[in-house]
């Protein structure tokens, strides 16, 4: 079991929901939130869609629900300043107190959940549209507020400067997002945002007319019935084509576009443009070994397991993860307080032991480690948290003592191994096989089963490992020395190991390894690396094959 | 001979303060060159060619060269740990290679 | 009749550099080349003009005034979300149409002139 509270750091939707559910599943749960309120942006929101239900709503539930809640602690004004692994399954968190400008404080922390969200693209870096400088260019999010009883026009539909009543709406899509020049990537919730923006513009006042410059509407899954609702409904007008600029010399606010689909210019004057923008994560201390995508969010390991970071005890939630709506970010906070609970639960897990009487506190475990399992506890020796280790062995393979061991891996195999080829039962090459558990091991599998393949596998010798990144090369050292004439390591391609970088640690101790023999006069190509997906038993085939036929034209081990 | 290292394979051992081939040497003649975060031999006259550190290096980064009493420049003696079994290349000048299998007693 | 087009074909049916066979391909058709656009004969507008490329209708497009209206600004280049010379891509189908036996400098563009 886990000990230390768990840190949902941000109080917007998904942060909340994180530590309402774990509050009510019992754990201590700290919630840390930069601003002075809770709530986030969902707080700013008019309606939702599909339903046009108000936000707050389900809010004041989840407000409610961690006020009663006496092992939920609320921490506002107060930011993340830094994240440190302090010892096995045990992070120190660095807080600041925004109110009181002190020095950051520390708390230890057995988990976080970081639902620190995304803000919205600063509109006025799209300077063709004018904002900032043009009273009547807003973003979608401040539509939103401009709509709410509690806002500047007192809910009404008026011009947010100058007070007049506001009958020609535009709304441009794609400000700023898909866009080399700002943001490259789609946010994925601005199309149903706009949609449902129309749709209670419309509710609102009867006579207010919509304009919509598009690109693509992107409506997935049943956001497409919304789509088809809202234009079957309220007609508004699309215009594919994006405008170049905003006019506000005149009159009201002048858009010009090329519309593509007809080939012709159109123009409108409106009272007010919506320009509705894409997200952008929010600002968060660099954690070690958390590596985030090309535009600073935490993607996890898609698509098999989304909430899956680099360091064990460390999730993200909601707009952290990338561009969502509220749906999506309550979804992704629910599966990341799932993966919390496991990991406060879960009692059988697969760990390495470590050999203390061999260690030399080398420290390459540590290093090496792609979760940040392992740590050099108080006496100097590595010290691997159950919870923490998900059994990749990356720590077994790069040990240069041997002193890591996965339980059932280790040397033993290799000499079990090497004393069946001493006695002389193997026939033609002796090839000793590495099989990645994930991926090559299955297709070996497939591949024993078939007839054809028996004659030329039965010099061969496999050994499954959880990742091919965990095979040590003493292994193979003493397979070679024991009288093996070559040995094979079947992982996963680069780039598609589950545990990030397990085949490049095999193919870099490999080459260094091949550097070695080819000085001591052993032919290098006795050693081979190559990279199996799982529905691959073909290829593995013809590699074994073309493997063997390379041994066979090299002649016996020279250690024989 | 002093232990040579091959840069291209040394990595120092990620960083660490002390690597292997510094702890292990009986005359703590290796040491790690801050700048280039490889192994580098201090006083390379007092080297007694005990062969630990080639052993011990998990990169394979470290290699001896016979002392000139024993064999001219090409001629080289090299180990491969493996766990029971530690076997020794040893090629003379003139490309003949010899090797030698024994018992590991760690 | 369209026919499928890539760029391969793009190079070698029609004599396109790499470039603007690249720019031809890659647009995803925004309009926003064609909104900023300030050529006097925007016929077809710039999009448009892409679009043709994209279905192969070259010898439509080498017909086009445009081709002869760009007055080269590169308003279209600084607008593309997706950093495509457009400008380029008009300057090349322009050296085209010029090889063409039957197309001359048009006599539209000559009129704007003479007035």
């Amino acid at each position: 079991m886990a000990k230390g509270k768990t840190i949902v750091v941000g109080g917007g939707i998904a942060g909340l929901t994180a530590a309402e559910r774990l509050g009510q599943a019992g754990v201590e749960v700290v919630l840390l939130e930069k601003a002075d309120r809770l709530g986030g942006r969902v707080a700013n929101l008019h309606r939702y869609y599909p339903r046009l239900c108000p936000p707050r709503c389900g809010l004041e539930v989840l407000l409610n629900s961690i006020d009663n809640l006496s092992n939920v602690e609320v921490l506002l004004s107060t930011e993340i300043a830094g994240v440190q692994k302090k010892s096995p399954g045990i992070y120190t968190v660095f807080l600041r107190d925004l109110k009181r400008e002190a020095d950051p404080y520390e708390i230890e922390a057995g988990g976080l959940i970081l639902a620190t969200g995304a803000e919205l693209y600063n509109a006025a870096k799209i300077s063709e549209y004018g904002y900032g400088n043009l009273p009547g260019v807003i973003t979608s999010m401040e539509l939103e507020s401009l709509l709410r009883p509690e806002g500047p026009t007192g809910g009404r539909l008026v011009h947010p400067v100058t007070g007049k009543p506001v009958r020609r709406v535009a709304f441009i899509q794609c400000a700023g997002s898909r866009d080399k020049n700002h943001l490259s990537y789609c946010s994925g919730y601005c199309c149903t945002v706009t949609l449902k923006q129309i749709e209670y513009l419309h509710r609102e006042c009867k006579d207010v007319s919509t304009w919509i410059f598009y690109r693509d509407i992107r409506t997935p899954g049943s956001k497409e019935e919304y789509y088809r609702h809202v234009r079957e409904e309220y007609s508004p007008v699309f215009v594919r084509g994006m405008p170049s600029s905003i006019d506000g010399a005149g009159e009201g606010l002048t858009v010009r576009a090329d519309d593509t689909l007809s080939g012709k210019k159109v123009e409108g004057n409106f009272d007010l443009v919506v320009l509705a923008t894409g997200m952008v994560p929010s600002e968060l201390p660099d954690i070690e070994g958390l590596e985030k995508d090309g535009h600073g969010f935490f993607p996890g390991h898609i698509p098999c397991a989304p909430t899956e970071l680099r360091r064990s005890g460390i999730w993200a939630a909601g707009c952290a993860q990338q561009p969502m709506d509220v749906e999506d970010s309550v979804r992704s906070a629910l599966s990341a307080v799932a993966q919390c609970l496991v990991r406060l639960q879960q009692e059988n897990t697969v760990y390495p032991e470590v050999n203390k009487k061999k260690c030399d506190h080398c420290g390459r475990c540590v290093k090496e480690c792609p979760y940040g399992a392992c740590v050099l506890g108080p006496d100097g020796y590595p010290e691997i948290y159950p919870g923490d280790c998900r059994g990749c062995g990356v720590c077994q393979g790069g040990c240069p003592l041997s002193c890591l061991n996965l339980p059932g891996q280790g040397m033993k195999k290799i000499e079990d191994v090497v004393d069946k080829v001493l006695s002389g039962d193997v026939p033609g090459p002796a090839v000793l096989l590495f099989l990645c558990s994930n991926d090559a091991y299955p297709a070996w599998n497939r591949l024993v089963r078939k007839d054809e393949a028996k004659e030329v596998l039965k010099g061969v010798m496999p050994i499954s490992v959880p990742c091919i990144g965990s095979v040590n090369m003493a292994w193979i050292n003493e397979a070679l020395i024991g009288g093996l004439d070559g040995v094979m390591l079947a992982g996963c391609h680069p780039g598609q190991c589950h545990h990030g970088g397990g085949a490049n640690h095999a193919d870099t101790r490999l080459q260094n390894l091949k550097e070695t023999l080819g000085r001591m006069m052993i032919e290098p190509e006795r050693l081979c690396l190559t990279g199996i997906t799982i529905d691959d038993s073909d290829r593995l085939f013809s590699e074994i094959k073309r493997f063997s036929d390379v041994l066979a034209k090299l002649g016996p081990s020279p250690f024989k | 001979m002093p232990p040579k290292v091959d840069l291209q394979k040394c990595d120092g051992c990620k960083g660490e303060k002390e690597p292997l081939c510094v702890a292990i040497c009986p005359g703590d003649l290796l040491m790690l060159n801050e700048e280039t975060v490889k192994a580098a031999c201090r006083s390379t006259r007092d080297c007694w060619d005990c062969m630990s550190c080639i052993k011990v290096c998990p990169q394979g980064a470290l290699e001896t060269k016979l002392p000139y009493q024993l064999g001219y420049h090409p001629a080289r003696l090299i180990p491969l740990m493996g766990g029971k079994r530690v076997s020794w290349t040893c090629v003379s000048q003139d490309g003949k290679v010899e090797r030698f299998n024994y018992k590991n007693r760690n | 009749m369209s026919r499928y087009i890539d760029i391969t074909d793009l190079k070698e049916m029609f004599f396109l550099d790499t470039a603007a066979a690249k720019t031809a391909v890659s647009c995803e058709q925004c309009g926003k080349c064609g909104s900023v656009c300030i050529a006097p004969f925007k016929k077809p507008n710039p999009t448009s003009l892409i679009r043709l490329v994209q279905l192969g209708q070259v010898a439509e497009a080498l017909q086009s005034p445009l081709l002869w209206s760009c007055i080269g600004c590169e308003q279209c280049n600084m607008a593309c979300p997706n950093r495509l010379n457009v400008a380029h891509l008009v300057r090349s189908l322009r050296r085209l149409s010029a090889r063409e036996r039957d197309v001359c400098f048009p006599k539209y563009i000559f009129d704007l002139f003479v007035e």
